[in-house]
């Protein structure tokens, strides 16, 4: 177990090594630099910029720069956000992205994990068909077209939340339904079709067999082995909430790490893209690693591969 | 390592049973019966195909243009003469719809048509050749799931413009990885019997044997889930086009629509109305036609 883990955290140093490198070129590939989309600055001012933040130096000298001080977790100077650190940018917005992130997924979860019971149980009845009809719309309602469709209804016409901010409780309400329905719609599908597995195993035969009450048999015998799909979901679905932010933030305009990502990549602010994409991909690598570490847990049957 | 995406895993795919390979074609008249009696697949299959016809004939018979602007008729609801109103420059939204949807859908089909190549031929060939380079091919698959990719896709158009080809390839060179998976798997299975033994005796050369005896064998899971793939590439297309770094105006795929009608949603809600109604129905009739066709494919694996 501790080796198996051991082995996984090496491997994500390369990974993360690639990353960074493939970040590099690409940002330094693109056209323009974070300087010259001032307004009319003199060629000269530009020039004494460029030097001042080192992006005069051949670029193997910037890059090599630049991993000294990630080593030393210094990710830099933001270069269109006057006198701030990427850190502090990253520090500052990255609990606006993480809270949203996380009512999100208690909706998701909270919603989809009880959903998707009641319609393994009641396969095929009322109870099946109409929760699982409505899983499927949540599916096919991406969050760019939920978003803007919640703050017209709720915000606009009736008129309870704000339509866009984050400065309130309630204004966690919208943005949090947005991301957390939509997850919560691949949750039900997925308990239901696991549930259903489960509930057709022999030892759930055994089980009735023997008497056990069916109440029983659903909570103890095979919700375990029926939310494993559920769990498997969990690392991509990091993945796909973390792009999910990038559209929510922008919808309700929220100041999370999400809209900098954008606005950074837009801006051509160098540090503050590694800085970021590094960021996400770090917390994608540990986040997957979590993942399969409980799917072994959960499920003997699957074994450690290195 | 273990392994999940939001699309299926390998083991929900058809694997083909050696009976079933026996008998050839009846394989596909089985899939073809079992999905006749599935009503939902079928309807899903009609809309998608009435949305691509409207989509495909439609600009050629509507009497506007996508960028003709009339702003005397500017910001009008649904009328007889636009039937789902006009945006704020008096341009015909269903004309807009139109030509968005041939955008959206031949960005779904290419992207998905650029990851099926990639997919199937690196999956084949890593699970043919087998032994330590299967091992390190898919190690290096392992190691690209791990990247943050829609991030990836957004520094790539930010960089190299906002072009439909590049949308295409990016968006293709990121969603092979599954299939990949699923192929490798089934071919894995599939080698072992003996009609590859046959073309290996008979001297064929590997690159003979897996285009032409081992890709068409898989051509199930394949079409299944390149059904499944479509919708979630043009999911990814709209996500860039509502960030903004979508196809140029005044052309405008289903994302850009949705995404400037978001931003009229207050005083023209039609605008955000109709394009959203396309994409999802769109959306729900490719995802109905996928589980329809993998019900069909492969009965063994239907959920219920």
């Amino acid at each position: 177990m501790f080796r198996f883990i051991f082995i996984r955290f090496l491997q994500t140093i390369p990974v993360l090594f690639i990353i960074a490198v493939l970040t590099f070129a690409m940002s330094r590939a693109a056209p323009g630099g974070p300087f010259s989309q001032e307004r009319r600055v003199s060629p000269v001012i530009i020039e004494r910029m460029n030097e001042y933040y080192g992006l005069a130096d051949p670029l193997p000298v910037q890059f090599g720069n630049y991993i000294k001080n990630l080593l030393r977790g210094d990710l830099g100077p933001s270069y269109r956000h006057e006198g701030r650190t990427v850190n502090e940018i990253v520090g500052g917005s990255f609990p606006v992205s993480l809270e949203l992130g996380m009512w999100s997924l208690l909706i998701a979860l909270g919603l989809g994990i009880p959903v998707g019971l009641l319609a393994a149980v009641y396969r095929n009845t009322l109870l099946d068909y109409v929760p699982m009809s409505g899983a499927m719309m949540g599916i096919c309602l991406p969050t760019f077209v939920m978003g803007p469709l919640l703050a017209l209804v709720f915000g606009l016409w009736i008129g309870w939340f704000n339509v866009s901010g984050w400065h309130t409780p309630a204004d966690r309400v919208l943005p949090s339904l947005t991301l957390g329905l939509y997850f919560g719609a691949y949750v039900a599908r997925l308990t239901r079709g696991g549930m259903l597995e489960v509930l057709s195993q022999d030892y759930i035969r055994t089980a009735r067999a023997k008497g056990v009450p069916e109440f029983m048999i659903v909570y103890k015998h095979a919700l375990k082995g029926g939310l494993l799909p559920v769990v498997a979901f969990l690392g991509p679905a990091l993945a796909a909430l973390i792009s999910g932010s990038f559209v929510v933030e922008t919808i309700f305009q929220i100041p999370g790490l999400g809209r900098h990502f954008v606005n950074a990549a837009f801006n051509r602010d160098y540090t503050m893209v590694m800085g970021t994409v590094l960021f996400y991909a770090t917390l994608l690598i540990v986040m997957n690693m979590i993942v399969d570490i409980l799917q072994v847990l959960l499920n003997p049957r699957l074994k450690y591969e290195s | 390592m273990i392994r999940t995406t939001l699309s299926p895993s390998p083991d929900d795919l058809p694997v083909p049973k050696l009976e079933e390979l026996e008998r050839g074609s009846s394989l596909w008249k089985d899939a073809w019966r079992r999905l006749r009696q599935n009503r939902l697949a079928l309807i899903a299959l009609a809309l998608f195909t009435v949305i691509a016809i409207v989509c495909v004939l439609g600009p050629f018979m509507t009497p506007y243009g996508y960028e003709e602007q009339r702003l005397a008729y500017g910001a009008q609801g649904p009328t007889w003469e636009h039937w789902m109103g006009t945006d704020a420059l008096g341009r015909d939204q269903l004309t807009r719809i139109m030509h968005g949807g041939r955008i959206s859908l031949s960005v779904g089909f290419m992207a998905t048509a650029v990851s099926l190549v990639i997919g199937v031929l690196y999956g084949a060939t890593s699970a043919y050749i087998g032994g330590r380079t299967d091992a390190v091919m898919m190690r290096f698959v392992d190691i690209l799931y791990a990247m943050p990719f829609t991030i990836f896709v957004i520094l790539l158009t930010v960089i190299f413009g906002r072009s439909l080809y590049l949308i295409f390839i990016a968006i293709g060179a990121v969603e092979w990885l599954t299939m990949a998976r699923i192929v490798r798997g089934q071919v894995l299975t599939l080698k072992q019997q003996e009609f590859i033994e046959a073309a290996v005796s008979l001297g064929y050369s590997n690159g003979r044997i897996i285009l032409r005896h081992l890709i068409p064998n898989v051509v199930g899971p394949i079409i299944v889930y390149a059904t499944l793939t479509v919708p979630a590439v043009m999911l990814l297309e709209a996500v860039l086009s509502f960030l903004g770094l979508g196809v140029q105006p005044p052309m405008a795929s289903w994302g850009v629509l949705i995404n400037e009608g978001k931003d009229a949603m207050t005083v023209y809600p039609w605008l955000l109305f109709f394009p959203a109604l396309f994409f999802s129905l769109t959306l729900f009739s490719l995802n109905f036609l996928g589980d329809g066709l993998r019900d069909a494919l492969d009965p063994k694996s239907s959920k219920d």
